[in-house]
């Protein structure tokens, strides 16, 4: 057995948004909707089942893509829940009307996505007009279905300083909890990084306000994406709970793509096997895994911080999709403590190519871990 | 499916009592209803709820459509109940699922109104949000 209560499943790639934060690999390869590669009901629950032969699953986590594009969403969330299981749908919430929302089991959580309190910084967020209202409205639908909701809020150069505006309209939306995450990055968005990545003095302004909305609200708000002690304190922020990565432990969450391959995490494109031919405890306890999760940056080993030991050098995965090792620390450290330029370069010193050449990357699968 | 009931008792606030008091656990159902009749689904079970035994009319109509608790002994339905609040999980990225604690009603009342005056929430939204309080 492996100690596992969370998975997540990505059950489509397809989205209809185009986020300028996305870090997802397949960003601009998607897989469509009705691609032959991606999981059917039954087989995203028969793979779920068998998950839980191997560890003691707790919930799950339905993501993409956007999950509601998938007409059977509300259907796996009702097996799901009748397997005993919580559920949870991570969506940008623009799919969900009352006639859908009516579909999913009574206690179903939804993570949506609210960028701001403001139409317009929301909509270029997200990269499409429109969206903000049919957002809101998602709100009402969840709770008016018993749903509970949870505001997911990334945090980038354009809306760090309107922090307190989104946290405050969730709160007026109704949303049980908060999620506030500074954005993350891959080989996609670090060449953005100058554009988009929040400055040091943003972020401690996004966390004080923050902090002082959990305090004068008692709202739960979570800074989920590890921001490293290096780059901004958390002992400065005592009202909000901040995580970081469990680094293969029994708070991980394996990510299963689209097409059953086993993933360490959402944010790595690594692929551990095939869920679909190995068991779960099988790729879990691989030496690809094992290898993946081991390393701490050489300069995070000299850190004398109290959070030390949780931190170990931020999101392994941000680093290893930015510079293919996860020997250097999370990529916002190079990005916040020194010019951007920096960041921008690769592990082998010399400065990454711009965008137009990053696309042509593809997913890696198998491929012998360094470090 | 007809069901056979065997006490009386529906008030919310008596249900873990109850629960403790049978050796049973609270499950979470639903109430729906269709042409005057009222049901209560618990997973992929669906049965009659036998309005005037368990439950009044007024109350099965205010949960209707709605997330509830239920307690079930030998197969018999034995009382329904408002479903507590139950804290969201949260998954992504990192699960943090026993801190979460719902923002008091009054409050979000007074933020809702704010933004109401403001323009971001339009009134029929605001409207059916209250609802939900």
């Amino acid at each position: 057995m492996t100690p596992h209560k969370y998975v997540v499943v990505e059950v489509t790639e397809a989205c209809p948004h185009a986020c300028v934060h996305c870090y997802n690999y397949w960003r601009e390869n998607r897989a469509s909707l009705y691609s032959p590669d991606t999981l059917s009901r039954n087989e995203i629950v028969g793979l779920v089942r068998k998950i839980r032969k191997d560890a003691p699953l707790k919930a799950v986590a339905l993501s993409g893509g956007e999950p509601l594009l998938r007409p059977d969403i509300a259907g796996i969330c009702s097996d799901l829940t009748s397997d005993g299981l919580d559920v949870a749908v991570i969506t940008s919430g623009v799919r969900l009307t009352p006639a859908r929302a009516e579909q999913f089991p009574p206690g179903t959580t939804f993570e949506i996505t609210l960028f701001g309190a403001d139409a317009a910084l929301h909509d270029r967020i997200v990269g499409r007009t429109g969206v903000f209202p049919r957002v809101l409205n998602a709100f009402a639908c969840a709770r008016e279905h018993d749903c509970s909701v949870v505001a997911s809020i990334v945090l980038n150069r354009w809306n760090a300083d309107y922090t307190r505006d989104a946290l405050e309209l969730g709160i007026a939306l109704g949303a049980d909890a908060f999620l506030l995450n500074r954005m993350n990055f891959s080989r996609l968005t670090l060449p953005e990084a100058a554009r988009l990545a929040p400055t040091v003095d943003q972020l401690k302004r996004a966390l004080d306000a923050a902090d002082a909305v959990a305090l004068e609200y008692e709202a739960a708000i979570s800074v989920s994406i590890p921001i490293p002690p290096c780059v901004v304190d958390p002992g400065s922020y005592p009202h909000l709970h901040f995580g970081w990565c469990p680094r293969g432990g029994p708070e991980a969450y394996y990510t299963v793509s689209h097409n059953g391959y086993l993933r360490p995490c959402n944010h790595s494109s690594r692929v551990l096997g095939d869920l679909r031919e190995k068991t779960f405890e099988e790729l879990v306890n691989s030496r690809t895994a094992s290898a993946f999760w081991a390393p701490v940056p050489a300069m995070c080993r000299a850190c004398v911080h109290p959070l030390r030991d949780k931190c170990r050098g931020g999101c392994p995965a941000a680093s290893d999709e930015c510079y293919g090792t996860r020997r250097r620390p999370d990529p916002l450290v190079n990005i916040i403590n020194s010019d951007v330029g920096n960041a921008l370069e690769t592990s082998d010193g010399r400065h990454r190519p711009k965008r137009d050449q990053s696309r042509q990357w593809k997913p890696r699968e198998s491929e012998p871990l360094r470090g | 499916m007809a069901t056979k009931t065997t006490k009386r008792r529906t008030a919310p606030e008596d249900m873990e009592s109850l629960a403790a008091e049978l050796g049973v656990p609270v499950k979470e159902g639903r109430v729906t209803s269709a042409r005057d009749r009222y049901f209560l689904t618990i997973g992929k079970t669906k049965k009659e709820i036998r309005v005037g035994e368990i439950i009044d009319l007024p109350q099965i109509k205010s949960l209707a459509g709605r997330r509830v608790a239920v307690i079930v002994r030998g197969g018999n339905i034995v009382a329904i109940g408002r479903a507590t609040w139950r804290p969201p999980i949260i998954v992504c990225y990192v699960p943090a699922p026993d801190f979460t604690k719902r923002i008091r009603p009054e409050l979000q009342a007074v933020i809702l109104d704010a933004h109401v005056r403001s323009g971001v929430i339009s009134p029929s939204l605001a409207k059916r949000l209250r609802l939900q309080r």
